[in-house]
This record gives C-alpha cells, sequence and structure tokens, in this order.
C-alpha cells in the first residue's frame, strides 16, 4: 500500500513527520503509514457502516503498551469521520470514568464532547459548528415549508422527547435557538455548557436555561444515547464514541467502584446487543488486565465475562472479529520493516525518487537499534521510529552525508513508556532508590 | 493593661495586643480579662512577626489555646483564598467540642466559618462546611485520615490551602501509634499543598522542647519558634496512702502497663493493679470520705480498676442515703455517658468526682478540680504532671495529689520482691523526680511498620494506585519513618503481596489486593490503633458503652459497668448487643489491651536512692511510713547497696536498676543465651541456678556485634501494633533492634557491673 506513487501533500507530510518525531500519534494521514491490522480495520469499517446505518456497535481494543492502541482509534476516528460519522473521545483517568458520585462520571462526558471531532473539524472542539449546522438546516426547512424554524425545530427534536432526560434536552435546544435568533450570547453559550455538561449543580442550570436536571453522574450513558439520536437529526451518520486508557477502571482501589462502573459496560454492551440504541458505537480500549484479570478488570463481572470471552478457537494466528474483542498484537520485525519503508516514502512526499535512504539501511538500522535496546525496538517502537526519523531529518538537510556513517551515532532510548504512563513520582523518588522504581512484586 | 511577668514588658503586650484583629480586641475586652497573658504576647508576636513555625510550650490553663488562635484569626481574617484557612489537630474528640464552643462566638464575630469535624460531630455541619470551603476545622488525626481515604477531593479542594496546621497537645502526639500516624499526614498534606503552610504546636510544659520542634517540623526543626513560658512554681500538697491487700501469698506484682494512646476507646489497661478485695474497698472508703462534696479526679490504671471503685463509692452513696457523686469514665463508655460527665464536672454545682482512666489526663476544660487522686504508683513523672495539671488551676490554690499505693501482706511464703514494698517506693521516687522537674522523653513508637503499612494503603486509596518510589519517596525521609530504609519497605511490600493486601499493576502501580480493599473498607481502618471488637451495653434504647467481645456473656449474667449493676436480659450474637436493666448484684467485666508500661531509668535508679536514703518524707501516712520502712529493711538485709545478684530459693534476683526497656533487653538477650528471665517490676527474675545466670552473664558481658544480631532475632512478642500480623517478623525484629541500639549496645556494661557484685 505504501507504494502508490500518489504524491503526499507537503503539509501532510510535514505534520506526519513531527508528530512521529514527537514520539506521538498523527491526527492525520495514518493510511500513509498504516501497518497490517488488516482484519482488524475491517471489522472497524463494517462497524462504521452499521453504526451509519442505523445501528450499534461496540468494541474492545485490546492491547500491551506499545502495540499501538492510540495508532489504531486515531485510525478508526479518521475513518468513521470520513463516513460522517461524530466522534467523541476522552480517555479515563481516576477522576473521568463511567461512574461516579463526585463528578467523575460528568467529567468524562465532558471532557469526551470537548474533544468531538466531525470531517469538517476532525481536531476537537466541533460542538458548536454542529449546533450551527442543526440551525441552518432547520431555516432552511422553514424556509421551504414556510413555518417558522420554531416549529421546525419542535418537529424534528419530537423523537428525542420520548427518550430519558429528552424533554430537558430539547428545552436546552430550543434555549440555544433563542440565544441565537434573539443575539442572547449569554443564553446560547449556557446552551452549549449544558450540552458540553459543564454545569455542576441544578440550581444554577435553572437560573440559567430553566431546566431541571443537568448532565450528572448518573446519566452519562442516557446524555450519550441522546447526543446520538440528536446528531442523526442534525444530519449526522452517527456517533462513534472512543474511551481510551479504560485500565483506570482497573486501578480503582474500591470494588464497589469498580463493579458500578463495570455495571454501565453491562448496561451498554446490553443496549448494543440486543438492538436498544441506534446511530451509537462504542470503542473501549485498554491493556490486557483490565479485560482479563479475574480479580478487577472486567473478567471480575462474571456477566461481562461470558459476553466478552473470546473464542477459544482463535488462537494461534487465527482470528475471529465478529466478537466484541479486537486483541491488537504488538508489531513483529517484519512490521517495523514495512513501517519504516511507509515512513521512507511519506518523508519523500510519495516520490521513489526522492528515497533518501536504500532498503538495505532499515535492515542496518533495525540491527543496530536491537543491539542498543534488545527486542524492544520492535515491540514498543515508538522511540525506534523517533530515532529514524530523526536520521532521516538529518539526511535530508545535510545532502553529502552518508546514512552508514551517521547510524552508528544513532541514539534509541528504551521505552520507558508503560511505567511513565503510572502517575509520575514526583515526591522525591531519588530517596526511594533504583530497587523502588523497578520494584516487582 | 497588667503583664505578669517580667520576661515581658509592658509595652510588647500592648503592641502584641493592638496587632490583633479589631474584631479579637473586642472579643477579648468581652472575655473581661485584663490584658493578654505572656504566652499569648509571645505567641502574637511569633506567628503575626514572623513566617516561621511556631511551638507554644505552657503549663495546662495558661491560655494556649487561645495564644495560638487570636493572632492566627487576626493573620487568616482577609484570606481571600479558597480553601481552609487552618486546621486545628487533636488528639481527643472531647477536647475539640471544648475548644469549639471556645471560639465558636469569635469566629462567627469574624465571619470566619468554624466545624468540629470528628467522628461523632454533626455530618451536615461537616457537609456545609466542606461545601464553603474556607474557614478552621478543629479535627482528629483519624478524621483527616477518613478524609483522605474516603474524600481525597476534598483533601485538595479544602486543605491544599492551608496556613496553618495547629497540633495541639504535641507532648501527647510525640509518641505512640497515633503521633506515628498524625506525623505521616502531616507529611501528605504538605505533599498535598500547594502553599507553605505554618505549624503551630501547644504543648504542656515537657522537657525536650528542641525534640518537639523536630516532630513539628522534621526536616528543618530550627525553623521553628519556640516560646516557652515555665508554669508557676507547683504548690503541691500531698499525701502518700499505703494498704496491704491480705491474704494475697506469692508474687502478685505484675509489670503493669501505661498510659498509652490518649484516646477515647484506647486508654490503658492492666492486668491488675491490686485492684481487688479489701484494700481497693478500704481505698473506696476512703475516698468517699475525703472527696465528697468537691469536684475532684481519680486515676485508676485500668477500666476495671475505674468500674470497681466506681461501683464500690456508688454502693456507699446508696447506704448511706445521700446522693451519688461518683461516676466512671473510660474510653468503652459511650459518648454520651462521658459527655454528661464532663459537663456536670465543668459547669454544674452539684459536686462531682470523675473515676477515670487516661482519657481525662489530657487538658479537656473541665474546669478545675479540687484534687486528683491517683491509685497505684505512677510509673510515667509526664504523665503524673499531666494529671496535677487538673488541680490547683485557681489563683492561690495548691495542687491536691493524693497516691494510694498497694502492697501485697507479708508471709513465709512471700517473695522477696514483695518484701521490698516496691509500689510505694516507686511513688516516693516519683514523687521525688516531680520535685526535681524530670520529664520522660518521649519513646518512639513500636508501631513504625504497621503505620507504614497503614499509610502506603491509605496513599493507594487517596491516589488510586501509587508506585513504590513515590510512596516511599513521600513518607520517608526526616519524620516518622526516618528510620525505615528502601529494602526495609521492599519487604514489607513482597509481604503485603503475600498477604493480598496490595497487588501490582504491569506497569508496577502498586493497588490495593482483595484482602487490603476489606481492610481500607473497614470503619476501623482510619484509626492507627487497635479497635478492639466489641459488645454493645444498652438500657432501653440508650447505648451505654462497650465490652470486649471476649467477655462472656449470658442472658441473667451480672455486669458492672459506668459505675452500675446491671443484669443481661438480652443478648444479640448478630449486631453485639447486650440489653441490660438495672440488678443488684454484678461482676466486672474484663477489658483488654495489656501492655507493659515503660518506666524510665531515671525513675528506678530513685527507686534504689529511696532505699539508700534514711530519709522518710512527711506526706507518707503512717501505713506507707511503715511499708516503706520495710521495704527498706529488706533492701539492707539483702545488702543491695552492695550485691545485685541475689539467690532466691530456685530462683536469683538481678538488680540491674534500670528501667523497663534495658531490662527487657537484658531478658531477650538472657533468653539467647538460654537463661529464662522475666521484668519483675524492680529488676529481673531468673529461673535457674546462680552459676547459670552468672555464666549467661558472662556471655552478655563479652557480647560481639554478630551476638547483638541475635539478640535482635530473639526478641519475640513485638508484633503488637494494628497490622503487625501482616507484617514479615524478621522486619519487625529488625525495627525493633533499630529503636532499641542504644539500650542493647549497653547491654553488656550492664552485665559487667552485675558481675562486679557476683
Amino acid at each position: 500500500m505504501s507504494e502508490s506513487v500518489r504524491p503526499i501533500a507537503v503539509a501532510e507530510r510535514d505534520m506526519i513527520m513531527q508528530a512521529l518525531s514527537a514520539g506521538v500519534v498523527p491526527r492525520r494521514g495514518l493510511r500513509h503509514i498504516q501497518v497490517g491490522r488488516v482484519a482488524e480495520v475491517t471489522a472497524m469499517i463494517s462497524d462504521i457502516g452499521r453504526i451509519a446505518g442505523a445501528g450499534a456497535a461496540i468494541r474492545f481494543v485490546i492491547g500491551e503498551y506499545g502495540a499501538g492502541k492510540t495508532f489504531f482509534l486515531n485510525l478508526v476516528r479518521l475513518i468513521a469521520l470520513e463516513k460522517k460519522l461524530v466522534v467523541v473521545q476522552a480517555d479515563l483517568a481516576p477522576d473521568r470514568r463511567l461512574h461516579g458520585r463526585e463528578g467523575q462520571a460528568r467529567g468524562l462526558y465532558a471532557e469526551a464532547v470537548r474533544n468531538m471531532s466531525t470531517r469538517t473539524k476532525p481536531d476537537g472542539g466541533a460542538l458548536a459548528g454542529v449546533m450551527e449546522r442543526f440551525l441552518t438546516d432547520a431555516r432552511r426547512q422553514a424556509e421551504a415549508a414556510g413555518t417558522s424554524v420554531e416549529t421546525v425545530i419542535d418537529e424534528n427534536l419530537a423523537p428525542l422527547q420520548d427518550a430519558v432526560g429528552g424533554y430537558d434536552y430539547t428545552v436546552v435546544l430550543k434555549a440555544y435557538l433563542r440565544g441565537v435568533e434573539g443575539g442572547d450570547d449569554t443564553l446560547r453559550d449556557a446552551a452549549l455548557r449544558w450540552i458540553r455538561g459543564e454545569f455542576s449543580t441544578k440550581t444554577e442550570a435553572r437560573g440559567a436555561l430553566s431546566v431541571r436536571n443537568i448532565i450528572d453522574d448518573s446519566s452519562l450513558y442516557d446524555s450519550l444515547k441522546l447526543l446520538a439520536a440528536f446528531l442523526k437529526i442534525a444530519g449526522h451518520a452517527g456517533l462513534l464514541v472512543i474511551f481510551d486508557e479504560m485500565v483506570n477502571l482497573y486501578k480503582l482501589q474500591a470494588p464497589q467502584a469498580r463493579s458500578a462502573n463495570y455495571e454501565q459496560v453491562l448496561r451498554i454492551i446490553n443496549d448494543v446487543i440486543q438492538g436498544n440504541v441506534r446511530n451509537l458505537g462504542f470503542m473501549f480500549a485498554g491493556t490486557p488486565e483490565f479485560l482479563m484479570d479475574t480479580r478487577r478488570g472486567l473478567y471480575s463481572y462474571p456477566a461481562l465475562e461470558s459476553r466478552l470471552a473470546e473464542n477459544a478457537f482463535a488462537r494461534d494466528g487465527l482470528i475471529d472479529m465478529s466478537g466484541p474483542v479486537i486483541r491488537l498484537q504488538n508489531l513483529s520485525p517484519e512490521d517495523l520493516l514495512i513501517l519504516l519503508s511507509n515512513i521512507r516514502h511519506v518523508k519523500a512526499g510519495g516520490d521513489p525518487a526522492k528515497y533518501l535512504v536504500p532498503d538495505e539501511a532499515f535492515q542496518a538500522f533495525m540491527v543496530h537499534c536491537s543491539q542498543r535496546i534488545g527486542e524492544a525496538y520492535f515491540r514498543t517502537p515508538r522511540n525506534t521510529i523517533k530515532a529514524f526519523v530523526d536520521l532521516l531529518a538529518v539526511l535530508d538537510q545535510n545532502p553529502g552525508a552518508d546514512w552508514r556513517r551517521l547510524l552508528g551515532s544513532v541514539e534509541v532510548a528504551r521505552d520507558e513508556g508503560a511505567r511513565l504512563d503510572a502517575p509520575p513520582s514526583d515526591d522525591g523518588a531519588e530517596s526511594g532508590g533504583d530497587d523502588l522504581v523497578h520494584l516487582q512484586l | 493593661m497588667e503583664v505578669m511577668t517580667s520576661s515581658i514588658s509592658s509595652s510588647d503586650a500592648v503592641t502584641a495586643y493592638d496587632r490583633l484583629h479589631p474584631k479579637v480586641r473586642r472579643w477579648v475586652r468581652d472575655q473581661g480579662w485584663s490584658g493578654l497573658r505572656p504566652v499569648q504576647v509571645s505567641a502574637a508576636r511569633a506567628i503575626l512577626g514572623g513566617s516561621k513555625d511556631v511551638l507554644i510550650s505552657a503549663s495546662t490553663a495558661s491560655g494556649k489555646t487561645e495564644a495560638a488562635f487570636l493572632p492566627i484569626l487576626t493573620d487568616v481574617a482577609d484570606r481571600a483564598r479558597d480553601g481552609l484557612s487552618a486546621l486545628y489537630v487533636s488528639p481527643l474528640k472531647a477536647l475539640i467540642n471544648d475548644q469549639f464552643a471556645r471560639l465558636e462566638q469569635l469566629c462567627e464575630a469574624m465571619d470566619i466559618p468554624i466545624v468540629r469535624w470528628h467522628g461523632d460531630a454533626s455530618q451536615a455541619a461537616k457537609a456545609r462546611f466542606a461545601k464553603a470551603a474556607r474557614g478552621i476545622a478543629l479535627i482528629t488525626p483519624e478524621s483527616i485520615e477518613a478524609m483522605f481515604v474516603r474524600h481525597p477531593d476534598r483533601v485538595q479542594r479544602l486543605l491544599s490551602g492551608l496556613d496553618f496546621l495547629v497540633i495541639d497537645e504535641v507532648h501527647a502526639f510525640m509518641q505512640g501509634p497515633r503521633g506515628l500516624h498524625l506525623a505521616s499526614l502531616m507529611k501528605r498534606l504538605a505533599a498535598a499543598s500547594t502553599v507553605p503552610t505554618r505549624r503551630v504546636g501547644l504543648s504542656a510544659t515537657i522537657g525536650d522542647l528542641p525534640r518537639a520542634a523536630a516532630w513539628l517540623r522534621p526536616d528543618d526543626p530550627a525553623r521553628v519558634d519556640i516560646i516557652d513560658e515555665p508554669g508557676s512554681r507547683l504548690d503541691l500538697m500531698l499525701v502518700i496512702k499505703g494498704y496491704v491487700e491480705p491474704g494475697q501469698g506469692g508474687d502478685m506484682r505484675r509489670t503493669a502497663a501505661p498510659p498509652r494512646e490518649p484516646n477515647e476507646g484506647e486508654d490503658d489497661d492492666v492486668i491488675d493493679d491490686g485492684a481487688q478485695g479489701a484494700a481497693i474497698e478500704a481505698i473506696s472508703a476512703n475516698l468517699f470520705e475525703t472527696l465528697r462534696g468537691e469536684n475532684n479526679l481519680v486515676f485508676g490504671r485500668s477500666r476495671k480498676t475505674v468500674e470497681t471503685v466506681a461501683d464500690s463509692l456508688r454502693r456507699r452513696s446508696e447506704q448511706r442515703g445521700v446522693p451519688n457523686e461518683f461516676f466512671p469514665h473510660h474510653g468503652n463508655l459511650s459518648k454520651d455517658l462521658r459527655e454528661d460527665l464532663e459537663r456536670r464536672l465543668k459547669e454544674s454545682d452539684w459536686p462531682t468526682t470523675a473515676v477515670c482512666t487516661t482519657t481525662l489526663e489530657l487538658g479537656i476544660d473541665i474546669g478545675s478540680v479540687k484534687s486528683v487522686a491517683q491509685i497505684g504508683s505512677p510509673r510515667s513523672i509526664a504523665s503524673l504532671r499531666q494529671r496535677l495539671g487538673r488541680t490547683g488551676r485557681r489563683e492561690g490554690e495548691s495542687s491536691v495529689l493524693r497516691l494510694y499505693v498497694i502492697e501485697p501482706a507479708l508471709d513465709p511464703r512471700s517473695s522477696f520482691v514483695d518484701e521490698l514494698r516496691i509500689e510505694v517506693t516507686r511513688a516516693v521516687a516519683a514523687i521525688r523526680l516531680l520535685a526535681q522537674k524530670f520529664y520522660e522523653p518521649a519513646e518512639t513508637s513500636e508501631a513504625l511498620a504497621t503505620a507504614l503499612l497503614h499509610q502506603t494503603m491509605s496513599l493507594i486509596a487517596e491516589r488510586g494506585g501509587v508506585r513504590a518510589d513515590a510512596a516511599f519517596g513521600l513518607l520517608s525521609g526526616p519524620g516518622p519513618f526516618a528510620d525505615v530504609r528502601p529494602a526495609d519497605y521492599v519487604e514489607l511490600l513482597r509481604y503485603a503481596k503475600a498477604m493480598e493486601i496490595v497487588e501490582q499493576a504491569p506497569d508496577g502501580v502498586l493497588m490495593l489486593g482483595d484482602f487490603g480493599e476489606r481492610l481500607v473498607q473497614a470503619r476501623d481502618f482510619y484509626p492507627l490503633f487497635a479497635v478492639e471488637e466489641e459488645w454493645r451495653l444498652v438500657l432501653g434504647a440508650k447505648s451505654l458503652g462497650s465490652i470486649p467481645l471476649s467477655n462472656v456473656v449470658a442472658i441473667d449474667g451480672l455486669v458492672v459497668f459506668a459505675g452500675r449493676r446491671w443484669k443481661i436480659v438480652g443478648v444479640d450474637e448478630k449486631t453485639r448487643v447486650i440489653q441490660v436493666e438495672a440488678h443488684r448484684g454484678g461482676q466486672v467485666p474484663r477489658f483488654e489491651n495489656l501492655t507493659s508500661e515503660e518506666t524510665h531509668t531515671r525513675l528506678t535508679a530513685e527507686m534504689r536512692a529511696v532505699y539508700e536514703s534514711g530519709d522518710t518524707p512527711a506526706y507518707l501516712d503512717a501505713a506507707a511510713k511503715a511499708l516503706l520502712a520495710e521495704g527498706r529493711d529488706a533492701y539492707g538485709r539483702a545488702d543491695l547497696t552492695r550485691r545485685s545478684i541475689l539467690e532466691m530459693g530456685r530462683n536469683v534476683l538481678l538488680f540491674p536498676w534500670v528501667g523497663s526497656g534495658a531490662v527487657a533487653a537484658m531478658c531477650v538477650a538472657l533468653a539467647g543465651v538460654g537463661v529464662r528471665a522475666e521484668d519483675n517490676g524492680v529488676g529481673i527474675t531468673v529461673s535457674g541456678s546462680i552459676s547459670m545466670t552468672v555464666d549467661g552473664l558472662k556471655k552478655l558481658a563479652a557480647f560481639t556485634a554478630e551476638d547483638f544480631a541475635a539478640v535482635e532475632n530473639a526478641a519475640r512478642g513485638l508484633g503488637g501494633a494494628k497490622y503487625d500480623n501482616f507484617v514479615p517478623e524478621p522486619l519487625l525484629r529488625r525495627l525493633w533492634g533499630r529503636r532499641n541500639a542504644d539500650v542493647i549496645a549497653g547491654l553488656p556494661e550492664i552485665a559487667r557491673s552485675l558481675l562486679l557484685s557476683a
């Protein structure tokens, strides 16, 4: 797939290279560097089709650190946007989870909606645009039908009324309309804040919008369902909800809190499986312990274990994408080879004539990295890729330079990311000594 | 404006007063005070004039609390930042209620919210306060712990911007598990804080102020301004009364228990302090005759003694047909009963005597009592001084102290230790040390490992998982866990993993294991001291208090509790409730928590001085005088001036004249060389022959570094702290060895000096 001669736009190329050099997943242009995962991507494309076609979908994307979960999620996100879905996305954290009593669930909802993206606004913050479009469409319909915008909106929103919390939702949407029509920015902003889950007390919301309820901890899932229904009405194909770092649920220290969160997961799974929701899909991503740990992972919740148990025949390279769990394997050396070649291709703007290194350089580079950090170079390839991108950058800016000579001086750091992702030891870890930093009980 | 001492000029006092907030000044005037007291002037200068920590040491009832709060309220009056401005930590709920009552009005006038934040305080008030998120909270260490574990968000919101952290009764927190606990919580508060918080310590007059300063600010004791207002001269009226318990035979003496944690539900307990039979009846009779008509405190060393004496006094009142004015007060009594008594002491016109354990030792304001009595000789001088501080607080009044000591009747089978009359001798020695202004230095707590495990669990709960290096980095360093090394922590964690207290995520983060979760969820997680499982005694719908679960209870069983007699009419095993009704008969229940009370080497040495002096203090009654003479006679007959090893039948007695800590270490070391030895209250009793003993001592005298390690390994019966069952024993022994390093290193010298006399 990388050998197409289709040129790659300079802006896109620079964005990809910058992101890789910084060790992060590019937000765009992923198809240029994607390696393998054909079955997984195909499964997700079919999920997306189902969401757009008034169905629902749920996937658990499970992979070790370095397996490329974030890359995969971003790829799916971009495909979903292409298919006119709206995507909301958030990482779970100790104060952002599916269930909570002190604003944690509302916090997750608010974070996800803040990160709302659409095809025209792929980098987040798309809610305002979505609302504008909803209004513009309504105006157009009103004009065509010769009725008032308000009437059109009332008619359009009628289906929402039946849903839990639907009445308040329509009240807020109409408040938004009044705010815009009447030039009342305060009212408009209050409506947007309400939809973003930013009101923390009912009193405050009643004062600003005359609604009795707010999006709170108890209404995370219902609010996402309403959002999906509203987005469908507003002319989008549906809503894809991506929650990453689900391992934070596994890390909850109170069994009741874990159960309460897993109960929400179960509710969502049941709704999706039984066809109770439409135009809505979920992707939950986490490390294997989040799924498999029978004491504190999803498997600790019996009803979830039976629903998520993987096909016993699908192993040793055999796959079955019909279950809700997608397992991402870490990259193999062969995968990395292709990845490096893709990066070379992107760097050259898609023009093989401009390749900065010959094919033999890949093998040499990988041998070099392997000597430095062992098999981590392909298992957790972030730093390997970063080093390769830096090598290409030097070759690019110093046309006479020989890649063989430079290779010896390439530094590649071991990826401590799995540890660094954990809460940092900011309280004077040095006194703890190395024993404690690398302690494995 | 009057100023009472010469150390502070009247202009200082005027300036200090003028710097206080106008509303604070008005409050001072409304109190009818003639001016600020010297300690208040000094404290105002230190708090308003500087940015350092402040340690205020002054005698009881010298206005310490106000000394701290008047300038603190002045300082925070205009605070605009969110979050609490000050946190006041006290060991006792009752003390908090008391301070609250004193500060409430002033805070209201200054529009500074103030709340009582402890287990028994109003939930609604706390919730209101937490929502407003400003002002001052009066809190116990356990409630801070609860906030960390259950509401870490509140810690962030309420406690991350503290201007002041006030620690009351610092001297009480400098020892024991609760002190460790609070010190650890202080570290964690500092870690959670976004601003520098000044610490203000309040302490009774204690010997070692630099140590208290180091406790208050372990990483920088020099940052602590020390304000030391020595109390006025102790004007003491004293009597030691001796009693003989007949027909005991044998050695009735035990090493008995010290005041441990000064907390409700936590006062110490002893196997017995002679609280039985005829002697205790005679003492009760004397108490009844002498104390009626005034407010007094009677201290017993155990809850059992307290119940026995209170019951006896009540019966006497009934027999005479006079209103009972004697009531028990200890940690097992229900809050209502305790508070009723505190109120009665403080406010009512009816004369009241509380028979209590350490629960009334600390500074709850119960007004001044006429006299203090104590049953059993004092073992801690610091604690004795605390108790004395409850009396003689009014101008021109003396402190009145009655010490009741019980010695066993002697018969031919009596042990030599009984003949030494150590109770009366110790009482005299304690009074002599009191006069010399001696205080025991604070002991480091043996609950180190328990505290570390507890705080690790708490940190995990607070942060939703924590890395081992981060946890250790936060907790270690100068402060409560300074003695713990990384390798110790690794050992602790590995064991905790095996016990399913912690587990580890693949990324290294520590999390609570199955059992750890249950420990943390349990209601008794917050206190670092062990909470016993108990029966709750209920009369009708009213809770009287609780007794340990180990008491056998049955319908129609009789029990003495809260100074009264009850018949058990119902037992609910499931809810552990015992229904009682009043009855004529009764039996004092067992209360547990048997710990040995430390005596300092100075006290033991002073006992020897008492034996050797010919002086008979005038404060002994005739019986006590006779007992002291008997003791001296036994001492002289055995020639203990020169001899320190006595052969007595099948036993050998050793007299090293050192404190109980060194005696315990000696016993461990002797056990290590095959000699069975135990503390007999004044020295060591060896079960064995003299030649065997001397051999053992010779080995001790030649101890090498390896042998010291063996002493450490021979240490048994450590592990009395709450979670010590979940701590690897080698670690407990190592920490014990480190804590007692000096004592252990001194053993060969003790052995050599014992051998000299052999």
